[in-house]
């Protein structure tokens, strides 16, 4: 996502951040939802979420 | 002194809880000037409790044992900051439960420790109440978020205090300031009253000198009971992964000695593979990122200027993170806990570095250097968090001149089991009893007198 794209949803949510913040966001972002997306491939399709207390 | 010793004394007439107190607020006001560990102090509320103690005819576990919390834990009458500025004048009505399960055994609260802003960050320097400093060297930090809590204690001023503990923030000042802390099993302490960090993986524990500390404090605050397994220790699983690597070579060569410490007190140690180790701190930070969002997506937009920049990054940061996200999160901390308890089941507890350093300086600027530290951390302490499971972390040496620590990993709700390991731990070593030059210097001085 672009700090245009950034700034625009967060003003959805009626949050202001500055560009400086939005860039931080988005390097963290970057790193971040690649290795999200690459555990959801690994994930078993029977995984189903928390298991109950023990 | 310990919070075993100190109870006991008081019960025996050794000390009145005045004379208890009035110590913990000679040595704070020595101390905490170069140290910053308290935001508040409840002195006079404090003193008064003490002489309506000793008048009480009913006298509980605790009675006049002097403790500090951290200022996210509400106490009635005191204000609550959560080291933020947006909380400044926010005055609790009610003790929070953990607090009024404390004082009910007859703990007196001396003050409220610092905290990095709204439990948000592993440092405590911060923006709003100054930076907290580790007593074993003031030009470094004494971790976080709960630094405060574990200055306090390393300083000796009060023996013990509570914190609290998402992602590390029980065991970083532990292991940073060479003191002793426990984050229970996820769910076993109440947090009603915590201004929260994140709700399904919030934790309040004790930090203190000693595990027998930790465990009388666990029995008091706990929603429910641990549960216990009688007998000797007989085997601990070793989790080599965390001991190579990105850690300092000072930091794995001492938790590999106290391992070794534990082969020699009849221990067996075994060495295992946990399945998607690796994987974890991405897991708990999926969880983590936007249920802190969440609990503060109102002040962000109101107060955002508020905020000190590396909090405010983190929140808005979870502003982004996708349900989907989430979701995905959800179902790899069933996976990964399955495949944990299944290697873990076969021993009384598991055992790996709390953390992959020393405590660094202060003064790091760099945010690519400091999100590697932060990662760094996360790599030894969010696999625990993520799946509930209890941690205690206990001094096993020095590096560099610096408190090196060691966590003993059990099972959820296996707390017990976890801290007998610990309790044997302190019994063939004595890293736990170590005292930071402060604290040195000043009990030297009351000795000596003036």
């Amino acid at each position: 996502m672009t700090i245009d794209e950034l700034r625009a949803q967060a003003r959805l949510r009626g949050i202001d951040a500055s560009d400086e913040d939005l860039e931080g966001v988005r390097e963290f972002l970057s790193v971040f939802l690649p290795a999200v997306e690459e555990l959801a491939q690994l994930l078993p399709p029977d995984a189903s979420g928390p298991e109950p207390l023990e | 002194m310990t919070v075993v010793e100190l109870a006991r004394r008081l019960r025996d007439g050794e000390l009145s809880p005045i004379e208890a107190v009035t110590a913990a607020f000679d040595r704070i006001q020595a101390l905490d000037e170069a140290l910053n560990a308290f935001i508040s102090v409840r002195e006079e509320e404090a003193l008064q409790e003490a002489e309506a103690a000793a008048r009480a005819p009913k006298r509980g576990p605790l009675w006049g044992v002097p403790l500090a919390v951290k200022d996210v834990l509400d106490v009635a009458g005191s204000v609550t900051t959560a080291g933020s500025r947006i909380l400044a004048g926010n005055v609790a009505g009610q003790d929070s439960e953990a607090v009024a399960r404390l004082r009910r055994a007859g703990a007196i609260v001396v003050g409220k420790t610092n905290t990095h802003e709204f439990a948000y960050g592993p440092t405590t320097t911060s923006a709003h109440y100054g930076r907290a400093c580790n007593p074993w060297a003031l030009d470094r930090v004494c971790g976080g978020s709960s630094g405060g809590s574990g200055a306090a204690v390393a300083a000796g001023l009060v023996p013990a205090t509570l914190g609290t503990d998402t992602a590390g923030s029980i065991r970083i000042p532990s292991a940073f300031c060479g003191v002793t802390g426990l984050r229970p099993s996820t769910g076993l302490v109440p947090t009603r009253g915590m201004v929260p960090l994140s709700w399904s993986v919030d934790t309040i524990g004790p930090m203190a000198t000693t595990a027998d500390d930790c465990a009388l404090l666990l029995d008091l605050l706990a929603a429910r009971k641990s549960r216990p397994e009688p007998g000797d220790v007989i085997s601990v699983g070793v989790v080599e992964r965390l001991f190579d690597g990105a850690i300092e070579p000072g930091v794995a060569a001492a938790a590999r000695t106290a391992v070794e410490a534990l082969g020699e007190a009849g221990v067996r140690t075994t060495s295992i593979v946990l399945p998607h180790l690796d994987r974890a701190p991405v897991v708990q930070q999926a969880l983590q990122f936007p249920e802190a969002t969440s609990i503060h997506l109102e002040w962000l937009r109101t107060r955002l200027g508020d905020y000190g920049a590396d909090v405010r990054g983190r929140l808005l940061a979870g502003l982004f993170v996708p349900a989907t996200a989430y979701v995905t999160a959800l179902r790899a901390r069933g996976v990964i806990a399955a495949g944990f308890r299944v290697v873990a089941e076969p021993f009384d507890c598991l055992v790996a570095p709390t953390l992959p350093s020393v405590a660094p300086e202060f003064g790091r600027s760099d945010p690519l250097e400091e999100n590697l530290f932060r990662q760094g951390l996360l790599r030894c302490t969010a696999p625990w968090s993520l799946v509930g499971w209890p941690v205690v972390s206990v001094p096993c040496g020095f590096a560099n001149g610096l408190p090196v620590g060691l966590s003993l990993i059990g099972r959820r709700f296996h707390d017990a089991d976890a801290l007998r390991v610990a309790a044997l731990f302190q019994r063939v070593t004595d890293w736990h009893l170590r005292q930071p030059p402060p604290a040195q210097e000043e009990s030297a001085a009351r000795i000596d007198g003036p």
